[in-house]
């Protein structure tokens, strides 16, 4: 595969998930057995059942998120995205908060590691700090 | 091993390994960390399992992909070998992102093999490659053959960057490894931290929470004019930070971050750091 063949897969496997819900086409973009070491789990998970679970949760809570890829950048065997969420609050989010009808904006980065044209391993960031300030819930000011 | 076993393993390299297929051969005669560089994608490949599998891509886009030394060409010296071969194929698969043309292709070309303990511990491939780009029907990309060099020499620049200034906090020099106008986005915070002494700010402030903090790479690695660094940092929470009284816990605070990089210097960074997995850490009960 080349990078440009990698780069299309990783934009379909995030584009599907985030900004369609459909995740019918997300484990045949993996290999058997793909690593999520996302820090929303806090551990590393095999497979894309946690990775839905969040989607969902994310999807439940605003339903018009929408994933837009700022930049790309590929290697031989990787794949990175630095990549923004949009979305209005109107559904309940992480078990209790109500819905606030706020629109928000934050960023994240991710880090794909291809193997044979699928997905290996997954490494993201999000700045969920970013995410609870404007919800109003940050738990307190971190640094800059 | 003699001088004339390494080119009679060069030869083998060339006429057995790519030219038959005989990927048995990579392990009795390549080093264990063998790396193998070439002016194309993908510029580099490291480890006898990993240069196989170019081999088999390679065979599959160029049927009857032959190489054919130039025994009497062939110099070496010590643990050196430079062998000129010529190549003839037929394209009928994508290679570097050009789809089959069914023509015939040639290129001539030399590779440099330094050997190991009688293993090729290096294969340097010249060739080439711009017209091989052509003759399969593809538009030669500019710059090519220099980039992979100016992408290492743009790795190897962060790693500086980040072991002087992040790591030893040595920002005597930050001059030499930041260009002007140098700001980092905190995730969705345009610019939040400017210049130099920004950073340096925040690095003290973090010291000061966590002395024994040590900002890991992970992973660097990058592409055109842009480096990514995955870090792992590991740090005992010994004082107040975010409002938060030392715990003495040891946490993993974990980042990704992208470095452009021009003319040698850092420009602009994108950091991406889990602050809020940080402060779980510390204030949970």
């Amino acid at each position: 595969m080349t990078p440009e063949e990698n780069n299309a897969t990783a934009v379909r496997f995030f584009d599907c998930a985030w900004n369609r819900g459909d995740f019918s086409v997300l484990d045949e973009l993996l290999t058997s057995d793909s690593m999520d070491y996302s820090t929303l789990h806090g551990q590393p998970e095999q497979g894309s059942d946690s990775f839905r679970q969040i989607i969902s949760s994310f999807r439940t809570a605003f339903p018009d998120i929408h994933l837009t890829i700022d930049d790309e950048i590929f290697t031989a065997d990787k794949v990175v995205h630095r990549w923004t969420l949009t979305g209005t609050h109107t559904g309940p989010f992480m078990g209790g908060l109500p819905p606030t009808g706020k629109k928000v904006e934050f960023t994240g980065t991710t880090i794909v590691q291809m193997k044979d044209g699928r997905i290996a391993a997954r490494w993201s960031n999000l700045d969920m700090l970013r995410l609870l300030q404007q919800l109003g819930i940050a738990p307190v000011p971190v640094g800059n | 091993m003699s001088i004339e076993q390494n080119k009679l393993n060069v030869w083998r390299f060339l006429e057995d390994i790519w030219s038959q297929g005989n990927l048995a051969l990579s392990n009795e005669i390549l080093a264990p960390d063998f790396v193998f560089l070439l002016g194309v994608p993908p510029y580099k490949v490291e480890g006898p399992e990993a240069f196989n599998q170019l081999v088999v891509r390679n065979r599959t886009a160029f049927q009857n992909l032959t190489y054919v030394p130039d025994r009497e060409g062939t110099v070496a010296e010590g643990d050196m070998v430079a062998a000129p071969w010529s190549m003839h194929a037929k394209h009928v698969g994508t290679w570097a992102g050009i789809s089959a043309s069914n023509k015939d292709v040639a290129i001539d070309g030399i590779t440099h093999f330094r050997f190991v303990d009688g293993k090729i511990a290096s294969a340097r491939v010249q060739n080439e490659a711009l017209s091989l780009v052509r003759q399969c029907g593809g538009v030669a990309p500019a710059g090519e053959g220099t980039e992979y060099k100016v992408v290492q020499a743009n790795i190897a620049h962060v790693r500086r960057y980040i072991e002087e200034l992040l790591m030893k906090g040595n920002f005597a020099i930050a001059s030499e490894l930041v260009a002007p106008g140098f700001s980092i986005d905190r995730s969705a915070m345009p610019d939040a931290i400017a210049g130099p002494e920004g950073l340096h700010k925040q690095m003290d402030m973090l010291k000061l929470a966590f002395p024994d903090l040590e900002l890991r790479i992970a992973d660097l690695f990058g592409n055109d004019d842009k480096v990514v660094a995955r870090f792992e940092a590991p740090g005992t929470h010994t004082g107040e930070f975010a409002g938060i009284a030392p715990t003495g816990r040891k946490v993993m605070w974990k980042g990704i971050v992208i470095y452009h990089v021009k003319d040698s210097k850092v420009t602009h960074a994108w950091a991406c750091w889990d602050d809020v997995g940080l402060v779980q850490a510390i204030s949970k009960p």
